[in-house]
């Protein structure tokens, strides 16, 4: 406090000046007016002198409050030569050093806003909806598509888990899980089996309403200090919509024209078969017998390549009715017998229960499944080997098997049997064999899931494989789903 | 292929095929002549109607998609004229036509017949069974539970 400071030291320089006055006066006894006033003189001189030397410290002290306040224009105006003065050009100079550097932050502090400010405005006009998540699946960001699409403003979406803001489900409904969709990849593990991207997903945003999204995610390769998780990438998938009523439409009117000549090329020739059987020598017989075998191929391919589209377009309905079960089967295998026999292969019915039960089914579809396995077994059975059809009673179920003597199926190949275009001669680099189109067990499995049964495979690499499914036999009605939805909705 | 040539039973069944595929039309009635079916065959909407009309008949073949007038409509104009009729109409149809084939049940068709899928002979079959009173084709047995 130099204030306390300059007066403290005046008074105290007064008061030593003024000890001799004292002393004397006491000492002598004699007041004399003149000593006494010369005394007094003297010590406010000192005192004043002293007072005056100190003044350029208040000088001091006022310019370091006002550098303290930020305001380093402020200059220290002190002249001479002592330390005084020395002090204050030193402050000058940590002044004029203060200002630089103050440029300098301030420059970079422009430069890092302008920046920040370009990569939001950036991120928020990204057409697709763009959330970026931590490691714990929390949302970090959001932008503004995102937001349209889920329907949660930034402020509401930012620090939740990402599953309760983006609600992703397949198109039967089946929901996804934050960890098929939001892929974590931390550097030094091993990496997500796969990152996830989709073509068809149906969002749920906040009012319950329904989307449909293309998706594509990507984990961020990181440490865990970095706390960034995944991009997730959610694209309106309105034009595509558009695009699959223009196939509906367009798989309509192909299926009326693909199918009317087909009915009657089939209708003709089996009415002419039919007719005509004691007038045609055997080459005549088996060449007519082989265009009917190839319509009937042709026509089986145009309904399986028209129920897979349904199946994607989750519009595959199925018309179950009672039926006779045993009475079907031997339908179906004696249909299959001709064929077979091109290959001298023999299909047999074994059913050793004679009060087999009726199933809920709907025949078309579920003879679909029944001739798509057996023309399976067919293809992969050579020459003069034997598939046994069966079905037996368990619980509840009617479960049918279709067994073959065929070459059987590789291990690794059977958990994708069921999937879309897979092929078994594919998997084993077979050209032998090219017959199919790799839809007709995705399609049974398909149909099969439809009716609430299972379908599986048994298989031993040369011994051969045998097929099988279930059907309910009771009410299938009473289950939750009800089956029979046929006509409710397109 | 020769006509069929069937003598006629005096309780023989009157049949009206309204389709505009000749192809498709003519392989029917071919084949229902032979199986003993009186048969008459329109090849568009509002002569169908007309026949219909005109003629009573017992089971009526109608195609969906016909120039003019659909089958629909004609089966919506004649259900309107005739609500007790007791004429058995069976839709000629293709898979994928579910929305069409519901709005035909709700019209008074007692099933659908899909021509890809059933051979002439398997057509005989159904009429047969739908004249016999028991569910023809993919019929509305699927219905009820819906």
């Amino acid at each position: 406090m130099p204030h306390s400071l300059r007066l403290k030291l005046s008074i105290i320089v007064g008061l030593i000046c003024l000890i001799p006055l004292v002393t004397g006066l006491i000492l002598t006894r004699t007041f004399n007016p003149i000593f006494i006033s010369v005394g007094i003189i003297t010590t406010g001189l000192a005192s004043f002198v002293v007072w005056w030397f100190l003044r350029p410290l208040e000088s001091l002290f006022q310019s370091v409050q006002i550098l303290k306040k930020g305001q380093f224009q402020h200059r220290v105006n002190l002249k001479g030569s002592d330390e005084l003065s020395a002090i204050g050009q030193e402050l000058n100079q940590l002044a004029d050093y203060l200002i630089a550097q103050n440029q300098t932050i301030n420059n970079e502090n422009s430069v890092i806003i302008s920046q920040k400010n370009r990569w939001e405005t950036i991120f928020s006009t990204i057409i697709d909806g763009v959330v970026i998540v931590d490691i714990h699946r929390n949302i970090l960001l959001i932008n503004k598509a995102a937001e349209h699409l889920t329907g949660y403003s930034q402020a509401e979406a930012i620090g939740k888990p990402v599953d309760q803001i983006i609600k992703l489900a397949e198109k039967d409904g089946r929901e996804l899980t934050a960890e098929t969709y939001c892929p974590i990849h931390l550097v030094g593990q091993v990496p997500p089996q796969s990152y996830r991207s989709a073509q068809s997903l149906a969002i749920t945003n906040k009012t319950g309403q329904r989307e449909t999204i293309r998706l594509a995610s990507s984990p961020i390769m990181t440490n865990p200090q970095a706390d960034l998780g995944c991009v997730v990438l959610l694209q309106d998938a309105a034009t595509e919509r558009e695009f699959e009523s223009i196939q509906l439409d367009f798989v309509s009117m192909a299926s009326h024209e693909l199918r009317t000549p087909l009915t009657s090329i089939i209708g003709y020739l089996s009415i002419y078969i039919t007719e005509n059987q004691p007038n045609l020598d055997a080459h005549q017989r088996q060449f007519l017998d082989r265009v009917l075998i190839s319509a009937k191929q042709l026509a089986a391919l145009i309904e399986t390549l028209l129920s897979v589209s349904k199946v994607e377009r989750g519009a595959l309905r199925m018309a179950v009715k009672t039926i006779d079960w045993t009475k079907n089967l031997t339908q179906v295998v004696h249909d299959n017998q001709i064929q077979a026999s091109q290959k001298n292969i023999s299909v047999t019915l074994n059913i050793t229960d004679p009060g087999l039960p009726a199933v809920k089914a709907d025949n078309m579809r579920i003879n679909e499944v029944l001739n798509n396995l057996i023309a399976n077994a067919i293809n992969y059975t050579d020459q003069g080997g034997s598939i046994t059809v069966s079905a037996r009673h368990e619980k509840d179920e009617v479960i049918t098997s279709v067994k073959d003597t065929g070459r059987g199926i590789p291990k690794e190949a059977l958990p994708h049997l069921f999937t879309k275009f897979f092929r078994v001669s594919t998997a084993l680099a077979d050209s032998s064999n090219s017959k199919g189109t790799g839809l007709g067990l995705f399609l049974s499995k398909s149909i099969i899931d439809l009716h609430h049964g299972r379908i599986w495979v048994e298989s031993e690499i040369g011994k051969g494989s045998t097929f099988s499914f279930s059907l309910p036999i009771d009410q299938a009605a009473s289950k939750s789903v009800p089956l029979v939805d046929i006509l409710t909705k397109t | 292929m020769n006509p069929p040539t069937t003598i006629a039973p005096s309780n023989q069944k009157k049949i009206l095929i309204v389709e505009d595929e000749a192809f498709i039309s003519d392989l029917y009635k071919y084949q229902l002549t032979k199986s003993g079916f009186s048969v008459a065959v329109a090849n568009d909407g509002l002569s169908g109607l007309k026949m219909l009309e005109a003629d009573q008949v017992d089971v009526l073949l109608l195609d969906i998609m016909l120039p003019g007038m659909n089958g629909l409509e004609l089966l919506r104009d004649w259900r309107t004229k005739n609500p007790n009729s007791k004429t058995i109409v069976l839709l000629l149809t293709n898979l994928g036509q579910d929305a069409v084939i519901k709005e035909g049940f709700s019209l008074g068709a007692q099933g659908y017949l899909i021509k890809a899928s059933y051979t002439p002979e398997q057509v005989v079959v159904e009429i047969n069974n739908a004249l016999a009173g028991k569910p023809a084709g993919a019929s509305a047995d699927s219905l009820k539970s819906a």
